[in-house]
C-alpha cells in the first residue's frame, strides 16, 4: 500500500492520487458524501418522516381555518387545469369571481401544481410538501457548505432550518404557501455566489421566481427585505479595510450587480404572474394599518422555548433550540470570518422580528418604504433567523470536526510512510462520523419538536367532490374549500385584498346568464368553463345580457359590447339570434406568458451552453 | 495545517455515476407517490335529485326542514355578529355560526356536511319560505378585507 501524498493547497491538481486510494474507501466516500442522488434520497425520506401524518391520510387537511382557504384556491385551479384544460387566470368559485393569477396568495401556476394534476388533488398536494421540504433541506445544506461547513456538519443546518418551528406552524396555521420560505437558502446562495460570479445570481432569480409562483404573498416581500439589508451590509463591508483582506472598495458595487441580475431574472421569469399581481396590488392594495412589536425576550422565547402552546406568535412558534444557538459559539472563535457575519445576520433578523419596537428599529425603517408599508407579522422573519443560526451551528461543528481531525493527525502521526493512508482514513472517518452524529443529535432536537407539533395538528376530511352545472351560491368563507369541490361559487368569501365584488352577484337566480329585461328574448347555456361560456341568445330587440359574475377588464364577448353593470359582467346585444361566446382573456397574462417562456428558453440555452463548455473543460483536463 | 488530508476532495464521482445515483431519489419518490396515491379517495357525492325529487336520500319536505333550520337562525346569527364594528368581523362571525350549525345538522341527519351545504344552496335558489321563515338575502356585502 502506497502512502498518501502530503496535503496540498490545490488537491484537485493531483488526479493521479485517485489511484492510490483503496477502492472500497472511494466507493463509500463517494456514495455517502458526493453522490447527489444519495443525499436527495435522505432528504426525501426525512421530509416524508416530517409530514408523515399527511402521507398516511392524504385526503385529510389541517383543521386550521386558513387551510380551507388555500385548499379552495388549489381546488379551483385544479378544476381549471384538469376539467377544463385552462390556465387558471380567473377564479369564478370565490367572491362572485376574482382574479386567480393576480391573487398574491395563489399557487395555481406553480410547478408544484403538476403533482396534483398527475396524482390527484390531495395526494399531489401532500407529495408537493415532501418535495418542498427536500428542496429546503438540500438548500440549507448547500448554504452551510458555502459558509465553510463540512459535509457532515452541514446536516445540522439542513435539519435546523427546514424543520424549525416556523415550518411546523405552516401546518398549525394552515398556510401551505409559506413553503416558499424553504427556498430562502437557494435565493441567498444565488445572491452571495452572484457577488463574485454573476451567473450564480441567475439561479437565485429562478428560486425567487418559484417563491412568487408558490403563492409567496409573505415569503416574497420578506425575502426582498432580507436581500435589501444584505446588499447594504455587503456594500458597507466592501467599503471597509479588513485584516488579511485589505481594501475592496472597487468591488463595492458587486452586491448591487448581483441583486440586479437576481431581480431581473426573477421578474422576467415570473412575468406571467408578476403583471397581474402588480396590477392587483396597485389597484386593490392589501392595506394593513396595525403595528406589531415584540420584545427581545418574546422573540427569543419563540426561537428557544420548547412550548407546544405558543398559539400564533408565542413561545416555541419559531423553535430552533437554545443548543443550536450555543453550538455556534465555537465557530466564532475558530472561524471568525465565517461565523461572525452569520452572527450579524442573526442579530439583524432578530431586530427585524421585533417589529415596530422603536422608531429606529430595522422593521420600522423597512416599512417606511412605499411598497413595503403593508408588511405585517414581523415575527415571521424568524424563518431567516433559524437559517442563519443553523448555518452558524454547522460552521461551528465543522470547525470542531477539523480541529479534532488535526488533533488526531498529530496523535497518529499520519504522515509516517507505510501506514498513513489507513490512519488517515480512520481519522477522517471517525471525525466525520462524530460530526455527523453531533449534527444529527443537534438537528434531531429541533426536528423532533416540530414534527411532534405537525403530528398533533387536528386533521379533518377533505370535501367530497361532485359535478353539477356551475352557479353562484351564498357559500361560506369558513368552509371555503367545499365550494369548488361541489362545482359552485361561494359569494361569501375572505381575501386579503379588496377585489371589486358586487352585490349584483346573486345566489337565487334561475339561470346564471340572463337578460336584464326577461321579455326581450331567451338565453340558453351551451357550455360553461371558468374562462369561456357559450350561449345561444335570441333577442327580439336590443337587450342587456348579464353574467352572474363580477366584472373584470379581461371579459370579452364575440358580439355586442361588454359593460360593467354595477360590478356585474354585462353585454349589450343587438337584436338577433346568435351563438355568443363570452371569454375571460387577460392581455397582461398572455403578454407575461410570452415573456416568461422567452426568458425560460433563453436561460435553458445559456445553461446548455455553459454545460457544454464545462464538459469540454473536463475532457480537456482529462487529456492533459 | 492539518496533519491529515481533510477529505479526498480530488475524488469526483464520474458524471455517469452522478446521473445513476439520481435514480435512487426517483425510486424513493415513486415509492412515496405510490403510498399516497394508492389510498382511496372519499366517495363522490351524488347531488342530483331522483325521479321522486329525493336528494341525499331525503324527501323535499325533509330538505326544507333542514333549510328552515338554517334560515331560522339567520336573524340570531346576524344579531350576534352585530357586536363587531367592522363589516369584515361581522361577516366572519356569521360564517362561523353557519359552518358550525351545518356540522351539527350533518351529524344529526347522518349526512355529509357538503350535502347540508347543497341543501342550503337549494333552499336559497328555490327561495323556500314559509310564514315563519322569510327568504334569505341572496348576496353578501362587497369584499372588505380586515385592516387591523
Amino acid at each position: 500500500m502506497k502512502p498518501l501524498p502530503p496535503p496540498t493547497a490545490e488537491p484537485t491538481a493531483q488526479p493521479a492520487d485517485k489511484a492510490r486510494l483503496a477502492p472500497w474507501y472511494q466507493l463509500v466516500a463517494l456514495l455517502l458524501s458526493r453522490a447527489v442522488g444519495v443525499r436527495w434520497s435522505v432528504w426525501l425520506l426525512l421530509a416524508a418522516w416530517f409530514v408523515w401524518p399527511l402521507l398516511v391520510n392524504p385526503y385529510q387537511l389541517g383543521s386550521a381555518h386558513d387551510a380551507t382557504y388555500f385548499l379552495h384556491h388549489a381546488s379551483a385551479a385544479y378544476r381549471s387545469w384538469t376539467q377544463y384544460g385552462q390556465l387558471p387566470v380567473w377564479n369564478p368559485f370565490f367572491c362572485g369571481g376574482i382574479p386567480a393569477l393576480g391573487n398574491l396568495q395563489e399557487s395555481s401556476i406553480s410547478p408544484s401544481m403538476l403533482l396534483p394534476v398527475l396524482f390527484g388533488l390531495m395526494p399531489g398536494l401532500q407529495l408537493a410538501l415532501v418535495l418542498w421540504f427536500a428542496v429546503g433541506l438540500e438548500g440549507a445544506w448547500l448554504y452551510a457548505r458555502k459558509w465553510g461547513a463540512t459535509r457532515a456538519s452541514a446536516v445540522v443546518a439542513a435539519l435546523g432550518f427546514a424543520f424549525s418551528g416556523r415550518f411546523a406552524m405552516l401546518f398549525l396555521d394552515g398556510q401551505p404557501a409559506f413553503v416558499g420560505f424553504l427556498l430562502a437558502p437557494w435565493v441567498l446562495l444565488g445572491f452571495e455566489y452572484g457577488i463574485v460570479k454573476p451567473w450564480a445570481a441567475v439561479g437565485g432569480g429562478v428560486a425567487l421566481c418559484l417563491v412568487l409562483l408558490e403563492g409567496g404573498a409573505v415569503a416574497t416581500p420578506m425575502l426582498v427585505v432580507l436581500l435589501g439589508w444584505l446588499v447594504l451590509i455587503h456594500v458597507l463591508a466592501r467599503l471597509l479595510w479588513w485584516p488579511q483582506i485589505g481594501w475592496r472598495w472597487r468591488t463595492a458595487w458587486w452586491p448591487l450587480r448581483s441583486l440586479a441580475i437576481l431581480g431581473t431574472v426573477a421578474m422576467l421569469l415570473s412575468a406571467v404572474r408578476l403583471g397581474p399581481v402588480a396590477e392587483s396590488v396597485v389597484r386593490w392594495p392589501r392595506e394593513w394599518l396595525g403595528e406589531s412589536s415584540f420584545t427581545f425576550p418574546q422573540v427569543w422565547a419563540m426561537l428557544t422555548e420548547a412550548s407546544q402552546d405558543g398559539g400564533y406568535e408565542g413561545p416555541g412558534t419559531a423553535y430552533v433550540g437554545v443548543w443550536l444557538f450555543g453550538a455556534g459559539l465555537w465557530g466564532m472563535l475558530r472561524r471568525p470570518y465565517r461565523a461572525w457575519p452569520l452572527a450579524l445576520m442573526i442579530v439583524l433578523t432578530l431586530g427585524l422580528a421585533m417589529g415596530h419596537q422603536r422608531p429606529w428599529a430595522p422593521w420600522n425603517l423597512t416599512t417606511k418604504l412605499p411598497v413595503l408599508h403593508n408588511l405585517r407579522c414581523p415575527f415571521r422573519i424568524t424563518f431567516f433567523t433559524a437559517l442563519f443560526a443553523a448555518t452558524a451551528a454547522a460552521v461551528s461543528l465543522g470547525a470542531l470536526q477539523r480541529d479534532l481531525r488535526d488533533g488526531l493527525g498529530w496523535l497518529l502521526r499520519a504522515r509516517r510512510p507505510g501506514a498513513g493512508q489507513w490512519r488517515a482514513v480512520a481519522a477522517w472517518g471517525l471525525c466525520g462520523a462524530l460530526a455527523l452524529g453531533a449534527a444529527g443529535s443537534l438537528g434531531r432536537k429541533t426536528a423532533s419538536f416540530s414534527r411532534l407539533r405537525v403530528a398533533t395538528q387536528g386533521l379533518e376530511p377533505s370535501p367530497r367532490w361532485t359535478d353539477q352545472p356551475f352557479r353562484q351560491s351564498l357559500g361560506n368563507r369558513w368552509e371555503a374549500h367545499v365550494w369548488p369541490a361541489l362545482g359552485l361559487g361561494s359569494i361569501g368569501c375572505f381575501e386579503e385584498q379588496p377585489y371589486p365584488t358586487s352585490r349584483g352577484v346573486r345566489a337565487d337566480l334561475a339561470a346564471e346568464e340572463y337578460l336584464a329585461d326577461a321579455a326581450a328574448g331567451t338565453v340558453q347555456r351551451l357550455s360553461w368553463s371558468p374562462h369561456r361560456i357559450e350561449l345561444r341568445v335570441h333577442t327580439s330587440r336590443p337587450a342587456r345580457l348579464r353574467i352572474n359574475q363580477n366584472w373584470h377588464r379581461g371579459w370579452r364577448s364575440s358580439a355586442g359590447v361588454v359593460r360593467n353593470d354595477g360590478g356585474v359582467v354585462a353585454i349589450d346585444l343587438p337584436a338577433g339570434r346568435r351563438t355568443l361566446v363570452v371569454e375571460h382573456r387577460d392581455p397582461l397574462v398572455w403578454g407575461g406568458l410570452a415573456i416568461s417562456w422567452a426568458t425560460l428558453a433563453f436561460l435553458l440555452v445559456l445553461a446548455a451552453g455553459q454545460g457544454w463548455r464545462w464538459r469540454q473543460q473536463q475532457i480537456d483536463a482529462g487529456r492533459s | 495545517m492539518s496533519e491529515l488530508p481533510a477529505a479526498p476532495a480530488h475524488i469526483a464521482l464520474p458524471i455517469r455515476w452522478q446521473l445513476a445515483s439520481l435514480l435512487l431519489p426517483l425510486a424513493v419518490f415513486a415509492g412515496l407517490a405510490w403510498r399516497v396515491s394508492s389510498r382511496p379517495p372519499p366517495p363522490r357525492l351524488e347531488a342530483a335529485a331522483d325521479a321522486q325529487d329525493r336528494r341525499f336520500g331525503l324527501s323535499l319536505q325533509r330538505r326544507q326542514e333542514i333549510f328552515f333550520d338554517i334560515s331560522g337562525h339567520d336573524a340570531q346569527w346576524k344579531l350576534a355578529a352585530s357586536r363587531f364594528e367592522d363589516e369584515w368581523s361581522r361577516h366572519d362571525d356569521y360564517h362561523v355560526h353557519l359552518a358550525r350549525h351545518v356540522a351539527v345538522l350533518a351529524a344529526r341527519h347522518n349526512l355529509a356536511s357538503e350535502a347540508v351545504f347543497l341543501i342550503y344552496d337549494e333552499g336559497v335558489h328555490r327561495q323556500w319560505t314559509d310564514a315563519t321563515h322569510p327568504p334569505l338575502e341572496p348576496t353578501w356585502a362587497p369584499l372588505q378585507p380586515r385592516k387591523q
